[in-house]
């Protein structure tokens, strides 16, 4: 049979197209809600200080959060697909390493470092990738004693050196008086929104993206469609690590050095960007444009908090109550009951 | 005696899952000192009765009492401490336990005071030698026999001494000497009052060990037989109803050429290879009891389940084999059984779900024409008759009948000269059923195979041209259109040809 025999292409019924059920699909297909708690949010914090609305403080503002939504760029995919990546600390610790040891101290050009940390970063995360779905193993085991080795094997490779800085070609990719173009805010901030448009381009107008989000939402379905859900794992990890270990780069570059610890932060903030933002654990709804959101809505949050006065310490305690606030708003949905 | 019915007794059960009813009205008079035989087909309501009586369900009306008490078993342990013991179908052992804790497992509760191992041991000897023949108790369960662990099963049940004892297909793995050791020890319980509900696939089964048989047809008791007036033709009749299905069956095609063969196709060790053949316009049936494995033989045929044999599409370059893979090349589609837990994305919109194996027919300099996927999505929507609200809605929103037209859009989409349906009605009303074999007989029409496996028989018989029985994972009888009725099918469930050569 061919397809002309199926496709007789009559002209389709006219169809009464209902306002509110339109509406109501935008309204769960763009993140309204988040837009308004950052607005809220800004508009609290300007109040609060009104000093802060000067455009040193705007930048200082977006760089953080710019860092932030790079570090959870690869765990955004990972949740999408129904899985949490654990290595990122490892992961960023061994892009700093490379930023500050590597293209720092040895002089190896920033570029070779980049892309050093890419290979090895997204080779480890392929790795992973493809050991949690050929023997179906749940990724937090694997990430978390994959990252816990990457980190130890980076330290032994520092042996000992804390005090190496990036070269300048990195830091001013960073830095808060750098230009982009001219313009004057860090060449970061275009980075991470160019990223953000590619994301959203692959996860939406691409078959690639569709066969992934298909993975995440139910992945024995996925198989029965002949999507090759091995690659999509080991592909989604890879890019998981890569991303990460970029970010680690940035990090560095923005601190203008390292420490031991300098990931640890960033895999508590990078999934609370992600959760706040509302991406669900293997959900359709779940984009890299939430993630950008709730990384704004964290690092306003985290502003806030720090210009009230509070610690480090306290600070920690209101995420960490956000975090179960939203997962626990989250877990009412079935398909997310189904998964734990 | 006194007036008070002794036994088991159900009268007006019913039960109802969401919106099958599976349990219309049961009764069955389950009396002590008798073996009693619960017979039906697929779907017919067996399972659910045998699940009431063990305690897994609750009737949502009716009443069951035992000697005249109403029992009201919350859980199978309820069952079971009013002296109901309930033996499944699945073989069901710790595997790293000995047979000896087996025998006794979940029978000492934390606070209740065990059996003194000494008498536990005396107990599960005596047991065991008059069911299985010599069985060493300390062995690992796992290191046993499928029918020795069948056994084991089976002696748990007895260790417990229990007034009814309900054997849920229990003899299907058994070998032959341990079934007749269990007839005899059946028997002996019976004379000591025990009350026996046996169910089994084997009518030769039924006929030698019944006492009474009582017949269910799709959630109603429809008869109790006594074994003086018992006869395999009139359990048969009684269990199809004798519907008439002149005006509704479809008359074949002729068929063209070979498009898919299989070739020794093993579906478990020992049982017997099959070898297949489909046709172009054919619509071939598969058909069963549950668990017989013309699950396993159709996702073989689909090349998603590994094994003995190969299954190769006929091409004019050549036979190539069949794989999980190459299913789009080859013109090859398998519509899984499972609605939701295999072929359903559930948060994903009505086109996002047509359209996903079909992406690659898609792209425009590297990105998703979502306009040509809205046509191609018109056209079979038309086909089908698919009715929804917009595409864009999630595919949740659909009635059962029409998420599974737009599953099927989602293969006819592939272009498939090899459309292989695992159960594609299951959960549809009547009159999306009605349209599904409309537009099948039209596919057939144009020259696709089409392989149908179906739990129910009346959809067989309206719709294939051919059906492949199958009985202890190998085909039992394959039953020409000539041949073709609902008894014939289902005596060939239970294991009765004669009827089928006729």
């Amino acid at each position: 049979m061919t397809s002309e025999t199926l496709s007789p292409a009559p002209a389709p019924a006219v169809r009464i197209s209902r306002p509110w059920a339109r509406f109501r699909a935008w309204a769960l297909e763009v993140p309204l809600l988040q837009v308004l708690v950052v607005l809220a949010l800004a508009a609290w914090l300007v109040t609060a200080i009104p000093a802060i609305a000067n455009p040193r403080s705007v930048t200082s503002i977006l760089v953080i959060t710019s860092l932030l939504a790079l570090a959870a760029m690869g765990q955004t995919l990972v949740v999408i697909l129904g899985g949490l990546d654990l290595a990122a600390p490892g992961y960023i610790l061994f892009g700093a390493f490379m930023a500050a040891n590597v293209a720092g101290k040895l002089a190896v050009p920033p570029a070779v470092a980049v892309l050093g940390t890419v290979l090895v970063c997204g080779g480890i995360g392929a790795l992973i990738g493809w050991i949690c779905h050929r023997f179906s193993v749940q990724p937090l085991v694997v990430t978390l004693g994959t990252g816990a080795a990457l980190t130890g094997a980076t330290l032994f490779l520092a042996d000992g050196d804390y005090s190496s800085a990036p070269p300048q070609a990195l830091r001013s990719l960073a830095s808060l008086r750098g230009t982009t173009f001219g313009m004057p805010f860090p060449p970061i901030i275009m980075i991470v929104l160019l990223c953000g448009v590619g994301m959203w381009i692959f996860l939406n107008r691409t078959a690639a993206g569709r066969r992934f989000h298909a993975t995440g939402v139910n992945f024995r379905a996925a198989r029965l469609t002949r999507i090759r859900t091995s690659v999509v794992w080991t592909l989604v990890f890879a890019a998981s690590g890569a991303l990460a270990g970029i970010a680690g780069i940035f990090i560095a570059a923005y601190g203008s050095g390292w420490s031991q610890t300098i990931g640890e932060p960033y895999l508590f903030s990078g999934l609370a960007a992600v959760l706040v933002g509302g991406t669900i654990f293997g959900s359709i709804r779940g984009s890299y444009t939430r993630t950008l959101l709730g990384a704004l809505t964290l690092t306003l949050l985290s502003t806030i908090i720090v210009s009230n006065g509070l610690s480090e310490a306290q600070s920690r305690i209101i995420f960490g109550i956000i975090i179960l606030a939203v997962v626990s708003l989250y877990g009412r949905e079935r398909h997310v009951r189904d998964r734990f | 005696m006194n007036n008070q019915p002794t036994g088991l007794v159900l009268s007006g059960v019913s039960k109802r899952f969401g919106a099958t009813r599976a349990l219309i009205d049961g009764d069955l008079h389950l009396r002590p000192g008798e073996i009693h035989t619960l017979l039906g087909e697929n779907g017919s309501g067996k399972s659910t009765l045998v699940k009431i009586m063990g305690g897994v369900h609750r009737p949502d009306s009716g009443t069951v009492t035992l000697d005249g008490v109403p029992v009201a078993s919350r859980s199978p342990r309820a069952a079971m401490d009013l002296g109901i013991a309930t033996v499944f179908q699945e073989v069901l052992t710790a595997g790293s336990q000995s047979v000896l804790e087996n025998v006794w497992l979940g029978s000492h509760g934390i606070f209740r005071r065990a059996m003194p191992r000494a008498e536990q041991r005396t107990i599960a000897r005596e047991v065991l030698t008059r069911i299985a023949g010599d069985m060493p108790l300390d062995l690992p369960a796992g290191q046993l026999s499928l029918s020795e662990r069948q056994s084991l099963c089976i002696a748990r049940a007895l260790v417990r001494k229990p007034k009814v004892l309900i054997l849920d297909e229990s003899t299907a793995s058994l070998d032959v000497g341990s079934r007749d050791r269990l007839f005899v020890e059946m028997r002996r319980l019976a004379a000591e009052g025990t009350a026996i509900l046996f169910i089994s696939h084997r009518m030769d089964e039924v006929a030698e060990i019944s006492d009474r048989v009582t017949v269910l047809r799709s959630g109603r008791t429809v008869s109790a037989v006594e074994r003086a007036e018992l006869s395999i033709d009139r359990l048969i009749t009684d269990m199809t109803g004798n519907p008439d299905h002149d005006a509704t069956r479809r008359q074949p095609h002729e068929p063209g050429e070979k498009i898919l063969q299989g070739t020794a196709l093993g579906l478990a060790a020992g049982s017997a290879p099959i070898d297949f053949e489909l046709r172009s316009g054919e619509i071939v049936g598969l058909a069963g009891l549950e668990g017989h494995g013309q699950d396993l033989f159709i996702k073989r045929l689909a090349g998603l389940a590994p094994g003995p044999g190969r299954v190769e599409r006929v091409l004019a370059r050549g036979p190539e084999e069949v794989s999980e893979r190459n299913g789009n090349t080859l013109g090859v589609a398998y519509l899984p059984r499972e609605r939701r837990g295999e072929s359903l994305f559930e948060s994903m919109s009505i086109r996002e779900n047509f359209a996903l194996p079909t992406l690659h027919m898609h792209r425009r300099a590297g990105l998703l024409d979502s306009a040509s996927i809205a046509k191609r999505f018109e056209a079979f929507a038309h086909l089908l008759s698919l009715r929804f609200g917009t595409a864009h809605d999630a595919i949740s929103t659909l009635s059962g009948g029409n998420q599974q037209k737009v599953l099927l859009a989602r293969w006819l989409a592939t272009d498939p000269q090899v459309l292989l349906l695992n159960d594609p009605t299951r959960g549809v009303d009547i009159g999306t059923k009605r349209e599904i074999y409309a537009i099948l007989d039209r596919l057939s029409a144009t020259g696709m195979g089409i392989v149908v496996l179906s739990s129910e028989v009346d959809e067989l018989v309206d719709l294939a041209d051919r059906v492949l029985v199958f009985r202890d994972q190998a085909v039992f009888a394959e039953i020409a259109h000539s041949g073709l009725s609902t008894e014939s099918v289902v005596a060939a469930y239970f294991g009765q040809k004669s009827e089928v050569l006729s």
